[in-house]
């Protein structure tokens, strides 16, 4: 099997989730340089599409996230979500990030109720939604509880029911496992994938870890160091769903071995 | 059962204390208006309770520094809320408070009785201003301190400037506040003494300064029993509302030795 390079995005429909064109950020740095975190970048992702970025720390992968949430405007360039011009935070995007970043005050279910409490929506519908939630993340009966009552992972899992309690059709996800321990990180991985092939969302996937991207992506991005550009995009032939036990696989193995000589040829990549 | 014995033992201990106390004022013949013996000084509680002259007094000193405290933190709570929220408010009003942080604000007590009176409210505003500070600062402090990812979270969700504020920067707040609050519980009854101490026709502090130009020593100490009972009460209620209102905060339940100034 040969590796192959993507000719962009894929998908049933073909539409593009998510359109990015000659983006570029640059942050502000009062009295030094200014950093390009970001220069001239393109991508493509195609509805229902999981795709997955790497790159060396510091490329700017969180920068083109925060983008694309919402939280900040980029310099140059544009970014479309669905065919429209991507002005401020979109409801129909999901985000986890790092850290669960969960609400200490408030309890598990009203956690994973936060956007509804924001966006103002039907709280009495939402609930049951919630719940249900709870339960596809494998946390039924812990609603009542504290974030502080909770194990990193679990704590993870409420992050990612709250960033679908709203059934965003896109979920950008900033190295949603990067705390944790490899044995949890790899069961979280098996549950995103099933999760993610229940519901159809397109994903855009920031990680560090190569196993994992190449486990749960349809592509691979790979991003040079800072100031970061797309310098690969690798598709993932594996077939669907796939088991924990294809990480073993000579194929897994070698899309493993060939992003990883990519990364280090690049600088490295932590982690 | 080491409790009991614990228990057991500082009993005991406070006895010794009052025993060697009591014996060496009356052994060394120490006069009563300088070191009265702690019996003259329980004598002296009973004889001011009884008679319902302490408890005329306790009611005008307890209901300035309650009314004190309570202004001077809502108004410390607010006014911080501002200057954390408005950036043209905070450059107005920063320099001032710069300038009244450092000031010992206790000073200022001769100036509210010339203006408000020997009434209550000379002591009120006394006690509010020591208040207000603490509960300004904390509250700015508290709301500046919400957790940049929390921010970034919010804000992709589309969240508005309010709902961060409601849902987000007032939570993460209350910690702080409620430290203010201990603090300013504390210091409205020292606003409201000196208040009384500068002029007042009721309350404990006038008490303490007629029964000083009395030299009645053991009336004074026996005051001073009362002030810090309610010291203690007014502190023992405010750790019980932080503990409620704080019952997420992991810290909260590690201090339950306290804060005291
Ligand atoms: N708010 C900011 N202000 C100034 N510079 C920033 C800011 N955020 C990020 N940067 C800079 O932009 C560059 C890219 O940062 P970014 O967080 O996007 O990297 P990253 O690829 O997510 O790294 P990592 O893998 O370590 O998380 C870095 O050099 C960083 O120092
Ligand atoms: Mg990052």
């Amino acid at each position: 099997m040969a590796i192959e390079h993507s000719g962009g995005p894929a998908g049933a429909s073909g539409a593009s989730a998510i359109s990015i064109k000659g983006l570029l950020k640059r942050y502000k740095a009062a009295g030094r340089e200014d950093i390009l975190a970001l220069d001239r970048t393109d991508i493509e992702l195609a509805e229902g599409e999981f795709v997955a970025l790497v790159g060396p720390s510091g490329c700017g992968k969180s920068t083109l996230l925060k983008i694309l949430a919402g939280i900040q405007p980029p310099s140059e360039g544009e970014a479309l979500i669905k065919g429209e011009r991507l002005t401020g935070p979109r409801p129909d995007v999901g985000v986890v990030l790092q850290s669960p970043v969960l609400f200490p005050w408030r309890t598990i279910l009203k956690n994973v109720m936060l956007p509804v409490d924001v966006l103002r929506l039907d709280k009495r519908r939402y609930r049951s939604v919630a719940l249900e939630l709870l339960k596809l993340v494998q946390l039924e009966g812990f609603e009542g509880r504290y974030p502080r009552e909770l194990s990193g992972g679990m704590q993870q899992r409420v992050a990612i029911a709250r960033s679908l309690i709203n059934d965003p059709s896109l979920l950008l996800m900033d190295e949603p496992f990067g705390a944790l321990d490899a044995m949890t990180r790899e069961r979280m991985n098996a549950e995103l994938q099933r999760i993610w092939m229940e519901r159809r969302k397109t994903v855009l996937l920031i990680t560090h870890s190569i196993p994992e991207a190449v486990f749960l992506a349809d592509r691979v991005l790979v991003m040079s160091p800072r100031p970061g550009r797309i310098i690969e995009d690798i598709r993932v032939d594996l077939e669907r769903p796939r088991p924990m036990s294809i990480m073993g696989s000579a194929d897994f193995a070698r899309y493993v071995g060939h992003l990883r000589g990519l990364l280090h040829a690049e600088g490295g990549i932590d982690g | 059962m080491s409790k009991v014995k614990d228990t057991a033992i500082s009993i005991a201990f406070f006895a010794f204390t009052m025993g060697a106390w009591e014996l060496s004022t009356r052994a060394f013949n120490v006069p009563s208006y300088v070191l009265p013996p702690p019996s003259a000084i329980a004598m002296a509680l009973y004889r001011g309770l009884s008679s319902g002259l302490y408890i005329r007094h306790l009611g005008f000193t307890l209901q300035a520094t309650l009314t004190g405290f309570v202004l001077g933190s809502i108004l410390g709570i607010v006014l911080g809320a501002l200057v954390a929220s408005y950036r043209y408010f905070e450059m107005l009003v920063y320099p001032y408070i710069i300038m009244f942080k450092s000031m010992p604000k206790v000073a200022l007590a001769p100036l509210f009785v010339l203006w408000l009176g020997l009434g209550i409210w000379s002591k009120i505003v006394s006690a509010a201003i020591l208040c207000f500070f603490p509960l300004m600062i904390n509250t700015i402090a508290g709301l500046r301190s919400a957790d940049e990812d929390r921010i970034s979270l919010m804000k992709s969700l589309g969240a508005s400037r309010f709902q961060i504020f409601l849902h987000l920067r007032l939570p993460s707040a209350l910690p702080f506040i409620m430290a203010g609050l201990e603090l300013a519980v504390v210091l409205s009854l020292i606003g409201t003494i000196v208040a009384e101490f500068v002029g007042a026709r009721a309350g404990l502090g006038t008490l303490i300064q007629n029964m000083s130009s009395n030299m009645d020593g053991a009336g004074q100490f026996s005051v001073l029993v009362l002030l810090s009972a309610i010291g203690l009460t007014m502190n023992y209620a405010v750790r019980r509302l932080k503990k409620w209102v704080l019952f997420w905060d992991p810290s909260t339940r590690t201090d339950e030795s306290g804060a005291s100034i």
